[in-house]
């Protein structure tokens, strides 16, 4: 394994890698979870690979020291007051719930898709219809009017 | 600090049975659904953006968005994963202003620096800054990665489920990331040195 493989695989290793504590020479690498790490020799050629080479310890040196100042940097902190604000902001900008007329509209959509016969189709769109005509109080008296109601 | 890793369920009702809930117009299961995942959707847009208003503007839309799209949602992946992927692009698609203010913060979100003394909270404001301006100068498809990996510790097939890409594209693209971001950032720190 030449100083650049060893680069960009301890790109992905320097996750797991660490110092004893007094021994700068000497690296430990944990063992690669399942599924997590390319194979296990990958490792250990990187891990044989440090202990004869300054130039990459060094590297794996600098990654460490990056992830370090990555991680100096704190998450945000939102006080409650501003999540309790950003919940009601989030739920007042939901569209409305949908109108009679919509879910009317829905409703056919659905039974246009629907696999009944047509005859039943038929006689579910014309009874919902007669029902509704019958809430508009100018159809409801004419209807009244012809049935002598 | 929420991540990946951990459970946010503050309840024993779950995500399936709130989705089902909100889909039939149930605006108090949605607003279950916020609540739980409120904090992980602004924090991952802050870290993508480093702007608070811009977090919050996105986080609200990438909720606006997932309750609009609640009929699609097939569940083939969570509803956290899926809240996720939302947000991180609508965040890469996020035009940052180019000349940045210094942090306005919406009231109510703070840039947490630990207990420390002035020049101890000086050299942290500095390196903070060197890692937003780091960060911010990746494109966009290398910061998810970074910030999912290394803020919300998420394991490489939790980056690839969120971002929808295989595992491997995720590592190759974490390794590149990671190489630039030690490029920018121990220049900053060779020079602090000299």
């Amino acid at each position: 394994m030449n100083c650049s493989e060893v680069h960009q695989t301890l790109l992905l290793l320097v996750d797991d890698a660490e110092f004893p504590s007094n021994d700068g020479a000497a690296f430990v690498i944990h063992s690669p979870s399942p599924g997590r790490r390319r194979n296990d020799i990958q490792a250990a050629d990187v891990k044989t690979h440090l202990a004869t080479c300054v130039r990459c310890r060094g590297y794996l040196v600098e990654l460490r020291r990056v992830q370090a100042i990555l991680q100096q940097s704190h998450p945000p902190e939102f006080s409650n007051a501003y999540l309790d604000d950003f919940t009601r902001r989030a739920l007042r900008q939901l569209p409305p719930k949908p109108g009679l007329w919509t879910c009317i509209k829905d409703w056919f959509l659905q039974l246009e898709q629907s696999p009944l016969p047509m005859v039943a189709r038929g006689v579910a769109v014309l009874g919902t219809a007669s029902v509704l005509a019958l809430q508009i109080p100018v159809i409801e008296s004419a209807v009244r009017i012809l049935i002598g109601m | 600090m929420t991540s990946c890793a951990d459970s946010w369920n503050d309840d024993d009702t779950s995500d399936t049975t709130l989705v089902e809930r909100a889909r039939r117009g149930d605006r108090a299961a949605f607003a279950s659904l916020v609540n739980r995942y409120r904090r992980l959707a602004l924090s991952l847009a802050w870290r993508m953006t480093s702007d608070a208003a811009a977090a919050d503007d996105i986080a609200q839309e990438a909720f606006l968005r997932a309750f609009r799209r609640l009929d699609s949602f097939r569940g083939e992946a969570s509803f956290k994963t899926w809240l996720l992927r939302i947000v991180v692009n609508l965040a890469a698609n996020h035009r940052r202003s180019r000349k940045r203010e210094v942090l306005s913060d919406p009231a109510g979100i703070e840039c947490h620096l630990a207990t420390a003394t002035t020049t101890q909270i000086s050299d942290q404001h500095e390196i903070a800054e060197h890692v937003r301006e780091a960060l911010a100068a990746l494109a966009p498809h290398y910061r998810s990665v970074v910030v999912l990996r290394e803020y919300e510790n998420c394991s490489y097939q939790q980056i690839a489920d969120i971002l929808g890409i295989p595992a491997g594209t995720v590592m190759s693209r974490l390794a590149k990331a990671r190489a630039l971001l030690r490029e920018r950032l121990m220049r900053f720190w060779k020079g602090q040195q000299t």
